[in-house]
């Protein structure tokens, strides 16, 4: 059966790429007049009703809080009633949150043990995970994983900033550069919302400039290359920190574009490092080279400037225990690094999210992971690892507790001569 | 037949050379080691100088002789000891390894003799009627690759004259410290036809060793032929043990030696034109530059490229019926051979791989006698005559017995020429446990093929379909190595069903396969290869539900040499790093792994290497699975390892 009409989305807002389903005013099968306003949407600016240009019979293809695409169909009218199932049609409209694995593969979620018995204790719902593969008892107490991908629109819609002019007497008016102006712009776009909040932690960086030493690193005296590296490959994990809140949507950038905030005198600028996940260290380093002689020679292009989509502040040179940066615009998150307390062999990062976005506990894990990665690369550690594993071995044989497959060999503590306490394999206490 | 003046002057040059290298090397501008033939040099112009161009040489260590007698290149000779660019072989090969269009020479005692052969299968093959000498030395008697080539030569009727050229002592050793029995009587005892010959008489030298190169060229059957005669100079230099007045007696019965005396003005007559010729070449190179490293070694590294990744599909059919199909249309070229043992049909080889080939290639499909070195052996020769072989080792345990093959012929073969010949020859074999064969019949020893030089090391399984990988074998032009496994044959082809996860494979000429869960980001990263990768794939389900790992497993085709692109990425997220091959770890593929990767990236992974226990693999049913890495002492591994320590 063909319908004599249908109801499409229309474009209302040039940035719009969805609009949200508020209301369906009718039921299927319903006989509805001509211009009669059958569908309430919601687009970033305002609501509206959807008429129909016929009278008919009407067969809805969404349901409420779906978020469908401009140039998409609603609803059909029909000369008669229609008895098809309604399913079908559906199919054909993907709410742009859906997942879609690329994969042929039927996704079954599957609980882990541990994950399992956690939901039964607590009496949780399995339905609140559906849609995922797997889920274990991490997924479940720190749900960080984000359920959906969103691209990025086209372009970007600027706030409106109404314009106020405040005129006492009792101040001076300096008129703002408007290199200044814009840092406002495009700063307010975030922090005017006021929903941001700051996690802070140490991270102990002794024998990590032992390494940078031995590395063929260029500056010898900077963590943030590394800082730079590891952030960017745990936004690939953390989807939420690469991302932006706008009119009630977050939208999740592709790619990684780490920018760096630089102030030397001429002007804090944020300069892109491009893909900056697929970067080495090195390959950072050498960018950030870059971008800083681009920088001081003034030489910035607009493709340095845009596209960022998570930023780091080193403020490290600048003799300060810590600090809170400020997100800036279509950004969901910002990096301070503060400097090393030489005392204490460690120093401060800031993290600065937009709760719009994530909650705190996201932020917390995110900046946990953040600072285990950079204190892998101390020397001491890997020396303390060793030294951990190599403990639990045989003091014979050096058989590694943690190596032998074979069941039938076990470990005994014993003591000594000097009474200390070693391990000992049973192979090596019965002889060969 | 009498010796002409030819003859006389090429024995005269031969000796001249090698006196001029001698004086060379006391002053300092040689490097290394010269044999010198010095008294023996009419046997190089008896078999060596009588044959065709089309004709081929395999000689030794003590080379210099037969090289100029085959090629007529004595410059290209000196350069190449004097260690010049300009040399024959770039001065990459000296003294004992030397090629030149037919004419080819190793320092493996016995080495030679089985590529001589291949090189003589091949002029059958092609029906050339092209014939082929190897000289061996009498100390060389005492190697098995010798006998093990006398009797297929025999069997197989090849166009090839050994000559053996007895000078009483290998090295310091006197013959009757080294051999027993009579030496001709060794080569009657294969059906082969058998000459004797001295240098004392040269024109029955001449004579009988013409009649033994007629003799094979006519009939296409090998011959050996003993040449008693005396080296008159030390092994190389100034190791000579050997008592003065015994060395002197020789001296005088030299032909040339006589000939100075006898002919002293036909003697300066030759030898004029001759020290001047030499003395000029070596005046000309004196001054010349060695070859340039990046002449010679190009750092060819993997390089990775945007690869695309597609979706496995299931191919209804076994891996073995794969390759036997592959075979059968690879055979359509005449320039393809399989050879193995028991590959004849109906057997059709010990897991079926041939089956029916020799009854549709008679001719390309040979079956062996249990001869492992001798078959790699005549690959190795069959490649350098421009064939494509492929060489069945029954079982993997056997590889031990062709090592000296790929090691010391197809591994160097191209590059100590000079990179003018290239050996592309392949060997497949099956490793791996798991059907109660037994110690020797079970294990997986692809550790000790591993960074060989110049050999690519292959892993099929039964993701991929094989005849992929074999379509990209037959176009390479270096050795190849194939690891296959027992278990697999029978299998189908295609990814295996394990809820959540997708299978995802390459789009290389040696593509590696990628289990990923569908959403999920991986924790942890596991390489593998071969017929181990199933147990690993059965792992998978454990290890998230007990233990919380959702595995990112890589699985390697290629595992020589390896591109770690992949894995380096998946550590990058993961930071933990397992490795499962089915051979015992020490010195294995897991730590090759480990070791790249740990060195590519800066920060701490956490590594774990998983494969059997280092012991002989049981026959014994319980024992054989305890000893032999499962899906189950993967997980229990991996579990000690990761998950115990964390918690
Ligand atoms: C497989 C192998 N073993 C040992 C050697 C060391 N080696 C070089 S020449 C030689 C003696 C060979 O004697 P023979 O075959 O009689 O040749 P000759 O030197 O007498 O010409 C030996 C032992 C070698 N090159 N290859």
């Amino acid at each position: 059966m063909k319908p004599i009409a249908s109801i499409i989305v229309p474009q209302e807002s040039v940035n719009d790429e969805s609009v949200v389903v508020l209301e369906m005013n009718y039921n299927n099968n319903d006989f509805v007049e001509k211009d009669a306003e059958v569908i309430e949407i919601e687009t970033s600016k305002t609501t509206m009703s959807l008429q129909t240009s016929t009278t008919g019979y009407i067969i809805y293809n969404c349901s409420v809080g779906d978020e469908v695409e401009i140039g998409r169909c609603v609803a059909n009218i029909y000369n008669e009633k229609y008895i098809e199932q309604k399913s079908d049609s559906k199919e054909s409209i993907k709410p742009a949150t859906e997942v879609k694995p690329e994969s042929t593969v039927v996704v079954t979620t599957l609980f882990s043990i541990n994950a399992e018995k956690y939901i039964e204790e607590n009496k949780l719902s399995k339905e609140t995970f559906a849609g995922k593969d797997f889920v274990t008892l991490e997924d479940i107490i720190d749900p960080h994983e984000i359920e959906y991908t969103i691209e990025k629109p086209a372009t970007i819609s600027q706030p409106k900033t109404k314009k106020t002019k405040i005129i006492t007497e009792a101040v001076t008016e300096e008129k703002i550069p408007k290199q200044k102006k814009k840092e406002i712009q495009y700063l307010s776009s975030v922090q005017s919302a006021g929903l941001n909040s700051v996690v802070n932690t140490f991270v102990n960086c002794s024998g990590i400039f032992e390494f940078i030493k031995e590395s063929e690193l260029q500056l010898k005296k900077s963590l943030l290359p590394i800082i730079v590296y590891e952030t960017s490959r745990l936004l690939r994990k953390y989807p939420k920190l690469n991302s932006f809140f706008q009119d009630d949507s977050i939208f999740v950038y592709n790619d990684v574009n780490v920018g760096i905030a630089m102030d030397m005198d001429k002007g804090l600028k944020v300069l892109k490092i491009k893909d900056t996940d697929k970067l080495s260290i090195k390959g950072i380093e050498d960018e950030v080279l870059v971008l800083s002689n681009k920088y001081l020679e003034e030489k910035i292009d607009t493709t340095d400037l845009t596209g960022i989509s998570f930023t780091i502040t080193d403020l490290s040179d600048s003799d300060i225990s810590f600090f809170t940066p400020l997100i800036n615009m279509d950004n969901s998150g910002i990096l301070g690094v503060s400097s090393i307390d030489k005392q204490l062999n460690r120093f401060t990062l800031s993290l600065t999210f937009d709760h719009r976005v994530t909650e705190g506990k996201y932020a917390a894990v995110f900046l946990k992971e953040l600072k285990s990665r950079i204190e892998s690369y101390s020397n001491e550690i890997r020396k303390t690892e060793l030294e951990q594993k190599s403990e639990r071995e045989c003091f014979k044989c050096h058989r590694r507790v943690s190596k032998s497959m074979n069941e039938n060999i076990h470990f005994l503590k014993v003591i000594d001569q000097n009474s200390n306490e070693k391990i000992l394999c049973n192979y090596c206490l019965e002889g060969f | 037949m009498a010796i002409n003046h030819r003859q006389i002057k090429e024995a005269l040059l031969i000796r001249y050379v090698e006196e001029s290298f001698l004086n060379l090397f006391s002053r300092g501008k040689l490097n290394g080691t010269v044999h010198t033939c010095v008294g023996e040099e009419l046997s190089a112009v008896a078999f060596a100088g009588q044959l065709k161009k089309q004709d081929f040489v395999f000689s030794n260590h003590r080379c210099h002789g037969h090289y100029i007698s085959f090629t007529k290149d004595c410059k290209g000779l000196i350069g190449e000891l004097m260690g010049k660019g300009k040399g024959i072989c770039g001065g990459i090969g000296s003294s004992q390894h030397l090629q030149n269009g037919n004419f080819y020479s190793n320092g493996i005692q016995g080495g030679i003799v089985p590529m001589a052969a291949g090189h003589a299968l091949a002029n059958k093959l092609r029906g050339n009627g092209n014939i082929g000498v190897v000289y061996i030395g009498d100390g060389t008697l005492g190697e098995g690759a010798l006998y093990e080539t006398m009797n297929i030569i025999s069997l197989w009727e090849l166009p090839l004259l050994i000559v053996c050229e007895n000078n009483g002592y290998a090295q310091s050793t006197e013959q009757k410290d080294n051999l027993a029995g009579n030496i001709v009587d060794r080569a009657k005892a294969f059906g082969i036809k058998t000459f004797d010959s001295d240098v004392w008489d040269e024109n029955k030298l001449l004579e009988n060793a013409s009649e033994s190169i007629e003799y094979i060229r006519k009939n296409q059957k090998p011959a050996f032929h003993l040449v008693n005669l005396y080296r008159l100079n030390a092994h190389s230099k100034g190791d000579d043990d050997r008592d003065v007045s015994e060395v002197n007696k020789y001296r005088e019965r030299d032909f040339i030696n006589k000939f100075s005396k006898n002919e002293p003005h036909l003697y300066n007559e030759y030898m004029e034109p001759i020290i001047k010729k030499v003395d000029n070449i070596i005046a000309d190179f004196d001054g010349q530059d060695e070859l340039d490293l990046k002449e010679y070694y190009s750092d060819n590294l993997v390089v990775s490229e945007e690869k695309t990744w597609t979706e496995l599909q299931n191919i209804k059919q076994r891996q073995v019926n794969l390759m036997n199909q592959f075979f059968d249309n690879a055979l359509k070229n005449k320039e393809v051979v399989f050879i193995g043992e028991d590959v004849k049909s109906p057997y059709g080889g010990a897991f079926k791989v041939a089956k029916n080939l020799s009854f549709n290639f008679p001719q390309q499909v040979l079956t062996t006698p249990i001869s492992e070195g001798a078959i790699t052996g005549i690959a190795n020769g069959l490649a350098l005559a421009g064939f494509k072989p492929f060489v069945e080792i029954m079982f993997g345990d056997f590889v031990t017995l062709a090592f000296d093959q790929i090691v010391n012929h197809a591994s160097k073969i191209h590059h100590m020429y000079n990179k003018k010949v290239s050996c592309p020859m392949v060997l497949r074999t099956p490793m791996g446990g798991g059907r109660g064969y037994g110690p020797t019949h079970s294990q997986s020893l692809e550790r000790f093929l591993l960074g060989i030089d110049n050999v690519k090391l292959l892993a099929i399984n039964t993701f991929i379909n094989p005849e992929i990988i074999f379509n990209n074998v037959l176009k390479e032009k270096h050795p190849t190595i194939i690891i296959e496994n027992k278990t697999d044959y029978g299998k189908y082809i295609g990814p295996p069903q394990i809820t959540n996860y997708k299978f995802i494979a390459n789009n290389e000429e040696y593509p590696t396969v990628k289990a990923l869960p569908v959403l999920s980001q991986p924790n942890l990263t596991i390489v593998t290869y071969g017929g181990v990768a199933h147990h690993v794939i059965n792992s998978i389900e454990k290890l998230f539900l007990e233990y919380e790992f959702k595995a990112e497993v890589i699985i390697l085709t290629k595992l020589h040499p390896i591109d770690y692109l992949d894995i380096v990425s998946s550590v990058e997220t993961t930071r933990k790093l397992v490795t499962v091959e089915e051979g015992s770890i020490d010195g294995g593929i897991g730590s090759e792994i480990i070791s790249n990767v740990v060195s590519k990236i800066p920060y701490y992974v956490s590594t774990l290497r998983i494969g059997s226990l280092p012991i002989p693999i049981p026959s014994a049913k319980s024992l054989e699975e305890q000893v032999l890495p499962t899906s189950n002492s993967i997980v229990n591994s991996i579990k000690r390892h990761f998950y115990e320590a964390n918690s």
